[in-house]
């Protein structure tokens, strides 16, 4: 038997609780502001519930569902759903990769800086996942890094040079960290 | 007025001008194209180089940026499903399941007639608008605002069609993330949890592209492929497509001219961007459109409803900016700038002594449009080709482009970090079948409803009749609730006829 708490009712539930401690913070807000949070907050909980109970009675969600689109929707008919997941969602390890690589690529940008890091990123990734040739993905890598952090200096953008201590000036290390 | 048209006119001629409106129109699409900048960027960078050049010739570097920026940015999210500036997400929904069909060209020539005509349009009612501009924008007031602002909120229900309840509830977190930050009217933080960042709440461009762009990387790297398979990509004729767009276009005049009117409109009215223009045309198109079972999935008519609001709001947004000094949109705040800078001051005066500078604005727009669109048809087939290459050689570089462009915006690093939150996030609400629509639709439109609700109750000393008792205002609410009770009542009445 399929289990009912999958990906998407945890997503669900992470969706609900995120609700639920704006609408606890929200107490403390001047009455005026707390207006669109509640009006927002306690409609979205409501559903997010719907969605959730759905998962163990789903006839409670087909009903809203039904009712709903009777009113606004498509008359139960997918009619053009809008961006709705239209194609079957890639593996976990494969998305958990490529979260990886943006995630990885983050960072070392925010520690090594735009002059080091993309071109290493980019061979790196040619290289690994696209299966190109070493030579042509590090020239791909250092040539696209050239146009940009030239465009970047011409247009007098200080371009990120990472949190490092300073290595080289103005490329390597010993930015200012904006106020977090 | 003619001796001011005829010299803008005779100006446009030159080859001084025609260089700076050629340059403009490069550095705009150049902008447009890479995801994270927009025309913001492009004309506060190109704002200084103006300095000391005769004001009419940085007016039509000004027009050339401002025309080219939307179609450059129409491009990637057509082919790529990763908009160039946050307005071009309303053309994500249905460019790119186009370009997925092997149509990218056609989606892209689309785009670029629809650019075109939608400049025109909005021009056109600059141009009519002009001498009675005045009544218009005092018109709208914080109540008439709120109406318009809550018809948008109302949409999210029909952006939804198909996915109802996720539909909702992404329109409701979108609302709640757009109200973190600092409330000037109150002097109130909310959920700023201490941070300095969060101080102007969540940015627009990090969490619109990580949204839209990052999350589609993720999933595009992911499953590996191209838009295009190779053995569909060997069949299509791709400038065969370009006259199929063109003649899209211009076989649904209604389609456009309601696009052009719903932008210029939403142009006039200060505060609003060009995000709204795009989705609340996309919208009224949806309502209106001959072909629903593909609205969404691949219609020519969203990109139009989109693309030609885009374009025509600029118009719009140029007449209360120069009338009197109040900025249509963000980028108008910067052109404003530049109308200082030049010693322009708007307002009637700018009216009476400098209605060439205007009309060389104007002119300026439709001729860059041109070379825009021109250039863009041109280009489409090579362009279009993008689709095909293999998705792994892409998404490095456009990640990287992500990256460069959300840093160059406000030169943060930190809103690199917003932007591959928000691609996560955003990746997460795709897969698990939230549709992103409705939380960008909620983000920028729920704390413009809660400032003109908020400032309306200030003005009435607390009353709620402001909301009816002016004239316009009166119409919109009716407008907006009939847009509520209309399909109720439909909905029962279908339902009567069944039971009998």
């Amino acid at each position: 038997m399929k289990s009912r708490i999958d990906g998407s009712f945890i997503f669900t539930l992470f969706l609900g609780l995120f609700v639920l401690v704006c609408l606890i913070f929200a107490r403390d807000f001047p009455d005026s502001l707390q207006i669109a949070t509640n009006l927002a907050g306690y409609t979205t909980l409501a559903l997010i519930c719907v969605l959730l109970a759905g998962a163990f009675y789903p006839e409670i969600l087909h009903w809203t569902e039904t009712a709903l689109q009777d009113l606004w929707g498509a008359s139960g008919q997918d009619k053009g759903a809008v961006d709705a997941v239209a194609e079957e969602a890639p593996p976990w390890p494969a998305v958990l990769k490529s979260i990886g690589y943006a995630v990885g690529f983050l960072l070392f940008s925010f520690l090594f800086g735009f002059f080091v890091v993309p071109p290493i990123f980019l061979a790196t990734y040619l290289i690994a996942e696209a299966k190109v040739r070493p030579l042509w993905a590090i020239l791909a890598g250092v040539i696209a890094t050239a146009i940009l952090d030239t465009g970047m200096m011409m247009v007098y953008v200080e371009v990120w040079a990472g949190i490092i201590p300073e290595i080289f000036e103005g490329y390597i290390g010993g930015a200012i960290m904006p106020p977090l | 007025m003619f001796e001011s048209m005829a010299l803008a006119a005779s100006r446009l001629a030159e080859p001084g001008a025609l260089a700076m409106l050629l340059l403009g129109v490069v550095v705009g699409t150049t902008f447009g194209a890479l995801p994270g900048l927009g025309s913001i960027v492009a004309l506060s960078i190109a704002l200084p180089f103006t300095y000391g050049m005769e004001p009419m010739l940085a007016m039509f570097l000004f027009a050339g940026i401002m025309s080219s920026v939307t179609f450059g940015g129409s491009v990637p999210a057509i082919l790529l499903n990763t908009p160039g500036t946050p307005p071009n997400a309303a053309t994500c929904f249905d460019g790119y399941p186009l370009a997925q069909r092997g149509e990218g060209a056609r989606a892209v020539a689309v785009s670029a007639t629809s650019c075109f005509v939608g400049s025109v349009c909005g021009t056109v009612v600059t141009l009519a608008l002009l001498p009675v501009i005045k009544p218009i924008v005092f018109a709208f007031g914080p109540p008439e605002f709120f109406w318009l602002v809550v018809f948008g909120l109302v949409m999210i229900a029909f952006a939804s069609r198909a996915n109802m309840v996720k539909g909702l509830v992404g329109g409701g977190i979108g609302v709640m993330l757009s109200l973190v930050g600092y409330s000037d009217m109150y002097d109130s933080f909310r959920y700023t949890m201490g941070s300095n960042y969060l101080w102007d709440g969540i940015p627009l461009v990090p969490f619109v592209v990580g949204l839209f762009a990052v999350s589609e990387l993720i999933n595009y790297s992911a499953r590996g492929g191209a838009t295009v398979t190779a053995d569909k990509a060997a069949d299509i004729n791709w400038r065969g497509q370009v006259l199929v767009g063109v003649m899209d276009v211009l076989s649904r005049p209604m389609q456009w001219i309601r696009a052009s009117a719903i932008g210029a409109g939403i142009g006039i009215i200060p505060g609003l961007g060009g995000a709204v223009a795009a989705f609340m045309s996309y919208f009224v198109g949806m309502k209106h459109t001959t072909e629903p079972d593909l609205y969404g999935k691949g219609s020519v008519e969203g990109i139009i409803a989109s693309e030609t609001a885009n374009d025509a709001k600029e118009g719009g947004a140029l007449l209360p900016t120069v009338a009197f000094g109040l900025p249509g949109s963000p980028d108008m705040a910067i052109l404003l700038g530049a109308f200082i800078l030049h010693g322009l001051q708007p307002g009637p005066l700018m009216l009476r002594d400098h209605m060439d500078i205007i009309y060389a604005l104007l002119f300026g727009i439709v001729m860059s449009q041109i070379a825009t669109s021109g250039l863009g048809l041109l280009a489409t087939p090579l362009l279009a080709r993008l689709s095909v290459l293999p998705s792994r050689w892409i998404a490095p570089f456009v990640l990287v482009l992500v990256f460069v462009g959300t840093y160059m915006v406000r030169t943060n690093i930190f809103d690199v970090f917003m932007a591959v939150a928000a691609g996560i996030f955003g990746y997460l609400l795709r897969r698990y079948g939230f549709p992103l629509i409705t939380i960008v639709i909620g983000y920028i439109l729920g704390p413009l409803a809660e400032r003109s609700y908020l400032q309306s109750m200030q003005i009435s000393d607390g009353s709620l009749m402001i909301f009816v008792t002016e004239p316009i205002a009166l119409i919109l609410m009716l407008g907006t609730v009939a847009t509520i009770l209309v399909p109720i009542v439909t909905a029962w009445r279908r339902k009567g006829e069944v039971l009998t």
